[in-house]
């Protein structure tokens, strides 16, 4: 499992910051989206990938897989919301005030005051 | 709770407390002068012995710092100075400032420097005096740039703010050189250990940086230029700040830290020095301004000069005449400072060649000036004649250099005076501008400050003997063998005064009279315009070469920094991945989910529409949810879920509004971010693999599985670390949630407005 | 957006389950998969479908209505955490008990639930703000 695992994440983490280096606007957007997902899976996999139950408790003796991970990834998943939607936020604000998408066209430079 | 901590917090209570009133609300300058009035009340039962002047409260504990107040003697003649003065000040500004000048802030910014002053003098601990040292040049700055409107105050409040900060600095290193040499930073424990300093190589350095404070805050050759521009303050600021308390910090510290650092040989010779020829150029200086602020302020940094000459040398006798004659100087400078705000409020100009018999038309104000300025000329039997003929007597005795310069210095001060009281006689213009004596409520402050520089004069003993004997026992530890008094019998230093004040009065009317000589421009001035012009294009040169506004080069920047630092860790580690992984075997489905992931993690690059693109990376953010479901965990597939659920119609929104999408806009090769991402991914991957068998403590999960039911009462214990365990984290990462909302919601609304403006 | 019968439809179905779910995810959350971040999210997609059916309607644009509701939710997580110190417990002392209620058993009372409600309260705030902001039309 482990394998099949750490393989999805070289390949989120990858694609991800290939896009982020990208220079359409919406692209680094989805890279970053992806890159976000791919921690959050790394993070999962850092807490073991053991058989065991979830992590509630009074079912049982059955052993459970290490909540602390899965807690550190769910506030992350949901501030990786936050992100995307302030960065949708600023594509479209950009957008709507500079007509481009192109983020060599949008570079402000310290001279260009 | 003791007097001394009451006193010293009072200024801090009311500075807040006095935002809150009205902006033309007088109120709050009188609330500011009860506070100095209280704060006085304090120092004296303190002085009287009626209440301990030793407050300690821990602060730093692991570097040994204590946050306490000592009132000794020296700091008590300092207290109760800053704040008598201060009542003064307060009382007067309350009716000086125009009704539609913000009070409040004014009064505010006012007892905030009071408080940082009262903590400068009564800090036993050198970190403690420095936090309050720096609080002193920041409130300066703001009181200096009260009327930011103008130009010329932005520019004096940013250059008082420079070189006052910058040499505090350079004394914040000399105090830490002091500190580990010698071992501790309480005052009272330096001053027994100056044989250690004495012995340490690193004591010139030291004693240069803390010299460096001493004479930014003095403003002192070379660092005279920040005075003259603060004057762009309100004038009761001068009067208070600039002339009778904040400038006298670094005279203060001379008298505090001279037994310690007097060992040094260069601490005497070089203060010394310094004073000797800031006192004779800058009194130069003076008695080339026609401006009578700018007269005021060089004639303050000529006074400074002469009271470090005799601070410097940490003796008894000379440090009990510096102490008295820095009393003097508050009390006639402060005065003057005031009566010159007095003429520009009714008059509306400071220029002396401008004026109009002022004898004539304001007889109360001139006969106030006139005695300051006979005081500060040091004309018997004024305050500062006592005071100047001990400054003589020590300079007489010492080489004949010196003593010359002294004297040349005495003659430039009383020309400069005589022009100053008579001058503004007679005046320029006998069609000059025509005022009033103002109201008693202006005319009382100056004249309680004169008549204390009078009475100085006929009673000095009487009046301040013993406290100064007091304050000079506490600064070097040794008693005062002569007493202060206005008649010493014909002797070396009664006849130099005398050359002097005849000189003086020569000078001024054989050279001043007939020719008014212009004012010059400060080399010290154009030194330091140059230099931060030059400061100010080279940081910007050297952002602009780095800040290039491009996104990936940032990312690639930083990304390149993190790979080759973990390889570099890694290589000089070496790179184990023994097996530590007890992972369940894989099963078709997690394979098929994972082939999913991946399959969409590459649709998200190949994409040839935004919708496709889109659509790619909620595929991808599903199939890791599904991960999420068959890896145990309920929770994170659930939120998952719903987040790409409202993600995607999210995307859709805004994308309507791009233009066309764009996969490669040049058809180029990007091996280099090829390169990286490719680096990123695999190095994530293989650390994992690794972290696993690098485990060197337990894991903390198994006390929150353990403790979950029995102490917060969950049984799922993902929730019960969000909510109770880690619950801190969790009201952190909500504010992020909440900062992110305003956010958004505010550039839309700006957008919006934007648009309905156009 | 307002054209199509079945989605409508199937909205107006769906919205009231998806709210029961996200009560029941709430009140469920600290023994069972659930919780505040959840159902603040479950909550907000019923907003979501509603907006998609019905557009903004006549609601005025512009307004920082549900900033307030950031605001209350981030006020109510803080007081939470800040009330035990009144008492003179540490800071983010959390409590509990259980009471029997007629009908319903033994009911756990925990100052984390107000914690977490402090946290539903800000994700639906959260989600609702951005949703308007981005979907509005000028």
């Amino acid at each position: 499992m482990h394998f099949a695992v750490l393989t999805v994440v070289a390949v989120f983490i990858t694609c991800g910051v290939y896009l982020l280096l990208d220079r359409t606007l919406l692209r680094v957007i989805i890279g970053l989206g992806l890159l976000s997902n791919g921690v959050n899976l790394a993070l999962l996999a850092s807490g073991g990938l053991g058989a065991g139950a979830a992590p509630i408790l009074g079912h049982g003796s059955a052993a459970i897989v290490d909540p602390l991970p899965q807690a550190l990834i769910l506030t992350a998943i949901v501030i990786g919301f936050g992100v995307t939607a302030l960065m949708l936020t600023l594509a479209f604000a950009s957008y709507q005030s500079q007509l481009s998408d192109d983020l060599e066209d949008l570079h402000g430079r310290l001279d260009d005051e | 709770m003791p007097a001394v901590f009451l006193a010293a917090a009072l200024p801090f209570v009311v500075s807040p407390v006095l935002l809150l009133f009205r902006r033309p609300d007088r109120r709050a300058g009188l609330l500011s002068a009860a506070a100095c009035a209280g704060a006085f009340a304090c120092f004296v039962s303190v002085a009287l012995g009626a209440s301990p002047a030793t407050v300690a409260l821990p602060w730093i504990g692991p570097l040994g710092l204590s946050f306490s107040l000592h009132a000794d003697a020296l700091a008590l003649f300092f207290a109760l100075l800053i704040t008598g003065v201060g009542f003064l000040v307060a009382a007067f500004a309350t009716s000086y400032l125009d009704s539609n000048e913000n009070f409040p802030r004014f009064f505010s910014f006012l007892m905030l420097f009071t408080g940082s002053m009262l903590g400068v003098v009564l800090s036993s601990n050198l970190m403690a005096l420095f936090v309050f040292w720096e609080m002193t040049s920041f409130s300066s700055f703001l009181l200096i740039g009260f009327w930011h409107h103008r130009e010329r105050s932005r520019y004096g409040a940013l250059k008082a703010l420079v070189v006052t900060g910058g040499g505090g600095l350079a004394m914040l290193l000399g105090f830490v050189m002091v500190g580990i040499v010698c071992g501790s930073f309480e005052i009272a424990v330096l001053a027994e250990r100056g044989a250690l300093l004495a012995a340490s190589p690193w004591a010139t350095p030291a004693v240069l940086l803390i010299i460096a404070g001493v004479v930014t805050k003095s403003a002192q050759l070379p660092f005279h230029l920040w005075l003259p521009s603060a004057m762009e303050a309100p004038t009761p600021v001068s009067a208070f700040l600039h002339a009778a308390t904040m400038v006298k910090a670094g005279l203060f510290l001379v008298a505090r830290l001279g037994p310690l650092l007097s060992v040094v040989p260069l601490w005497t010779p070089t203060l010394a020095l310094v004073g000797l020829l800031t006192m004779t150029w800058c009194g130069w200086l003076a008695l080339r301004q026609k401006d009578l602020k700018a007269l005021l302020a060089f004639s303050t940094v000529s006074q400074l000069g002469l009271i470090l000459v005799l601070l410097a040398p940490a003796e008894p006798d000379t440090t009990a005449a510096g102490l008295l004659h820095l009393l003097n100087h508050a009390c006639f400078k402060g005065a003057l400072f005031l009566l010159v705000g007095v003429l520009e409020h009714e008059l509306h100009t400071r220029d002396l060649s401008l004026m109009g018999p002022l004898r004539r038309n304001m007889p109360f104000t001139w006969l106030l000036i006139a005695l300051a300025a006979l005081s500060m000329a040091g004309v018997p039997p004024m305050g500062g004649f006592v005071s100047k003929e001990l400054f003589l007597d020590h300079l007489l005795n010492g080489h004949p250099l010196l003593a010359l310069l002294a004297v040349a210095g005495a003659v430039l001060t009383a020309a400069y005076c005589f022009a100053l009281a008579a001058g503004l006689a007679a005046g320029r213009r006998p069609d000059g501008p025509r005022g009033q004596d103002p109201s008693l409520s202006l005319l009382l402050p100056p004249a309680l400050l004169v008549a204390a520089t009078i009475g100085l004069g006929f009673f000095p003993d009487q009046l301040v003997g013993a406290p100064m004997a007091a304050a000079t026992l506490a600064a070097t530890g040794g008693s005062v063998t002569g007493h202060f008094a206005v008649w010493h019998g014909v002797g070396p230093s009664l006849l130099a005064s005398a050359f002097a004040i005849s000189m003086g009065l020569a000078l001024w009317w054989g050279w001043w009279q007939k020719r008014v000589p212009p004012a010059p421009t400060l080399v010290a001035d154009r030194v330091y315009d140059h230099a931060l012009e030059q400061l100010e294009a080279w940081a910007r040169r050297l952002t602009a070469s780095y800040m290039s506004g491009i996104l990936w080069r940032y990312c690639s920047v930083i990304l390149l920094t993190v790979i080759v630092g973990v390889a570099v860790v890694v290589a000089s580690q070496g790179f184990v991945m023994q097996d530590g992984w007890s992972s369940r075997h894989a099963g078709p489905w997690d394979l098929a989910v994972c082939a999913t992931a991946i399959l969409a993690a590459v649709a998200t690059l190949k994409a040839r529409t935004r919708l496709a693109a889109i659509l790619a990376l909620g595929a991808s953010g599903f199939s890791l949810a599904l991960l999420f479901a068959l890896s145990a965990a309920p929770d994170l597939a659930l939120t998952q879920i719903m987040v790409e659920t409202i993600s995607v119609p999210l995307f859709l929104a805004v994308f309507a509004f791009l233009p066309p999408y764009q996969v490669d806009r040049v058809r180029r090769a990007r091996p280099l971010h090829a390169l990286l991402a490719v680096a990123a991914g695999l190095g994530t991957a293989l650390l994992l693999a690794a972290s696993r068998s690098q485990r060197v403590a337990e894991p903390i999960s198994s006390y929150f599985v353990d403790k979950s039911v029995d102490a917060a009462g969950g049984h799922n214990v993902v929730n019960v670390i969000l909510v109770d365990f880690r619950g801190l984290d969790t009201l952190g990462e909500i504010t992020v949630l909440g900062v992110a909302a305003i956010a958004c919601y505010a550039i839309i609304k700006l957008l919006s407005e934007k648009e309905a403006g156009r | 957006m307002n054209d199509s019968l079945i989605l409508a439809t199937a909205v107006r179905i769906t919205r009231p389950v998806l709210f029961l779910f996200a009560v029941v995810l709430f009140l469920k959350g600290h023994n069972a998969p659930g919780g505040g971040f959840i159902a603040g999210l479950v909550t907000a997609v019923a907003v979501l479908l509603g907006l998609l059916v019905h557009g903004h309607g006549n609601r005025k644009t512009g307004r920082p209505t549900f900033l307030y509701v950031v605001a209350a939710g981030l006020g109510l997580a803080l007081l939470t955490a800040l009330a035990p110190t009144l008492l003179g417990w540490p800071f983010f002392t959390h409590s509990f008990g259980f009471i029997d209620l007629p009908l319903l058993g033994s009911v756990e009372l925990a100052s984390a639930a107000l914690f977490d409600l402090g946290v539903y309260v800000v994700v639906v705030g959260n989600v609702v703000t951005v949703l308007y902001a981005l979907t509005e039309r000028r």
